[in-house]
């Protein structure tokens, strides 16, 4: 095994596609790149159900940043077997049951898209290993140096930045083309000529609007063992929801680091729930093999304006009738391009990383056991019961509501009313009393938020006249 | 590597606190792509920068205290021949495996 090249990357998916249609589908999208090069997302669903919750996962964005698409692959690749196999997956020491992988790949629309800028990968893989950004060269004014536009700079969130950060914030984006990382050519954050100027940058786009039940995003990079949530522009704050990024009043205030004057609003809600999932994925990555990324609002690593996570996870303020979408950056590593070995530690490591993710927000699955309850031949003024046991097979916790059975019924329950974390259950003692001969069936209907509900579970038995037991 | 700039060295760059790191970063105009400041054991913070050699010269005369982690240049063109040739998955017909076990 080696680093895919260009070519590999999507013939992977296409192969992918190929094997396992019926739980994928292949996404051809719609802009090409400035070499040509038509790009492809691979959708990864079972069932007809379209209302499913969506994730977005994106890889390739920075060009030297090689390992992010080969994670993409084999994630992909890992949850398709395993679910088409009936098995677990194992990460180090980080473990999935064959449910949980099972409940992932039904109760979610997984999107993986792995190289977004197919052409800076080939120029860094063949030519310029630093090199970063695409391979537009309309900015470039002839010189070979200044080609191309940073990716994660282009994005509609606080694109303008020398008009909407204070003068002396110290941000990660440029307005020039030529200003380069140290003169390494195809290096610098230029942001382009306009927000959503490039190909790949409206690719990404395409997949939010066309796909609007996404509601979960990671776009993943490398380096520095990082797990990053909103916002980039500012410290987060909670609690003046005027002082925003669309609020024109504070326009020359963004992008200090500990200053009063101005902090980005993000519901504590929100900030809860995405700090939470980080520290899951924090968890399963830690549990592969001791590697302990930070989790951290981007601000702390720098101020950025036009980045893939600002902006996914702003789209619902700006236009309320979209999905809100809960962003991530993962940013893999401590080196662009590790030499292969480690490259493959690092690849379980996220892949666990991204299982956990996935697990987190699939839907609650309600299980059984048994799938139906036969109390047979039972005497007349006997009371026989059954213990039914109800399991939580899915990754997030199943409230169920089960209404007393009627009085003086052939059975009879309590009423019960829980919550069952996963892959917990919980007990209900089923009573059969039978008051005459023959046999007697019911359903007892069981209300849940497993968005297969509500659920019927049968109960039969035949009553004779004999002598209790 | 068939660029103008002949040698990248991979550099950490390294300050008392962070304040001073980024000042420095600013007046030394460093870009810095994706790479953040991390805290070291000694007190001290440290950023990993990528510079072509020339610049070396005017860290030293600046007083920057750095170490040379590698010399990117090398690396990149090792790692260069790590990319794989050809296509490996047949155009679409051989089907990629996942790294995780499957149990």
């Amino acid at each position: 095994m080696a680093y895919l090249n260009v070519i590999e990357v999507e013939s992977g998916l296409t192969a992918l596609a190929a094997t396992y249609p019926d739980l994928t589908e292949l996404i051809t999208l719609p802009n090409i790149t400035h070499e040509g090069r038509v790009s492809h997302a691979l959708k990864i669903s079972i069932g007809s159900i379209d209302n499913k919750p969506g994730i977005l996962f994106i890889g390739g964005v920075h060009a030297r940043e090689w390992g992010s698409c080969e994670i993409c692959i084999n994630f992909a690749a890992d949850l398709l077997e395993a679910f088409s196999l009936r098995t677990g997956l194992v990460y180090g020491g980080q473990s999935f049951t064959k449910e949980q992988i099972q409940s992932i790949v039904e109760g979610l629309n997984i999107f993986v898209f792995p190289l977004v800028n197919p052409d800076g990968r080939h120029q860094s893989q063949t030519v310029t290993p630093l090199w970063r950004r695409n391979k537009n060269p309309t900015d470039s004014g002839g010189n070979p140096n200044c080609v191309g536009v940073d990716i994660n700079r282009n994005y509609e969130f606080l694109w303008d930045f020398p008009n909407l950060f204070s003068p002396a914030a110290l941000i990660s984006a440029s307005t020039d083309p030529c200003e380069l990382e140290m003169d390494i050519p195809g290096t610098g954050t230029y942001h382009g000529s306009a927000p959503f100027s490039e190909a790949e940058t409206q690719n990404v786009r395409w997949l939010f609007d066309q796909f609007p039940k996404i509601q979960w995003f990671i776009d993943i990079h490398s380096y520095g063992e990082l797990i990053l949530f909103p916002w980039g522009d500012d410290q987060n704050q909670s609690v003046n929801a005027s002082m925003n990024f669309r609020n024109t009043r504070h326009n020359t205030m963004r992008g200090i680091e500990d200053d009063i004057a101005y902090r980005e609003f993000i519901p504590n809600g929100d900030m809860i729930a995405m700090t939470r999932i980080a520290i899951k994925m924090h968890n399963a990555i830690k549990n592969v093999r001791e590697k302990n990324y930070t989790v951290q609002q981007g601000f702390d690593l720098y101020a950025t304006a036009g980045t893939s996570k600002d902006y996914a996870y702003s789209r619902h303020f700006v236009n309320p009738s979209k999905s809100k979408i809960h962003s991530f950056v993962i940013e893999w590593g401590t080196e662009f391009q590790p030499i292969w070995p480690e490259m493959e530690r690092i690849i379980l490591d996220i892949s666990s990383g991204l299982i956990e993710f996935c697990r987190a927000l699939s839907p609650p699955i309600i299980s059984f056991n048994p799938t139906r309850i036969n109390f047979g031949r039972t005497a007349i003024g006997d009371i026989r019961t059954r213990r039914l046991t109800i399991m939580n097979k899915g990754g997030n916790d199943l409230d169920i509501s089960i209404p007393v059975s009627s009085t003086g019924a052939f059975f009879e329950w309590r009423a019960l009313q829980v919550t069952i974390p996963p892959n917990q259950n919980r007990f209900l003692d089923v009573e059969f009393r039978p008051r005459g001969e023959g046999r007697v069936a019911a359903i007892m209907q069981v209300m849940s938020n497993d968005p297969q509900g509500p659920h019927s579970f049968n109960l039969n038995g035949t009553g004779f006249i004999g002598e209790p037991s | 590597m068939k660029d103008n700039i002949k040698k990248i060295f991979r550099i950490a760059l390294k300050a008392p606190d962070r304040k001073t790191l980024f000042s420095f970063i600013k007046e030394l105009n460093l870009q810095l792509g994706g790479r953040r400041p991390v805290y070291l054991l000694d007190d001290s913070w440290c950023i990993e920068v990528y510079l072509p050699e020339r610049f070396l010269e005017s860290l030293k005369e600046k007083d920057a205290v750095f170490e040379i982690i590698e010399d990117a240049t090398k690396t990149g063109e090792q790692r260069q021949k790590e990319v794989g040739r050809g296509d490996r998955f047949w155009g679409g017909k051989k089907v990629p495996h996942g790294l995780g076990r499957k149990e």
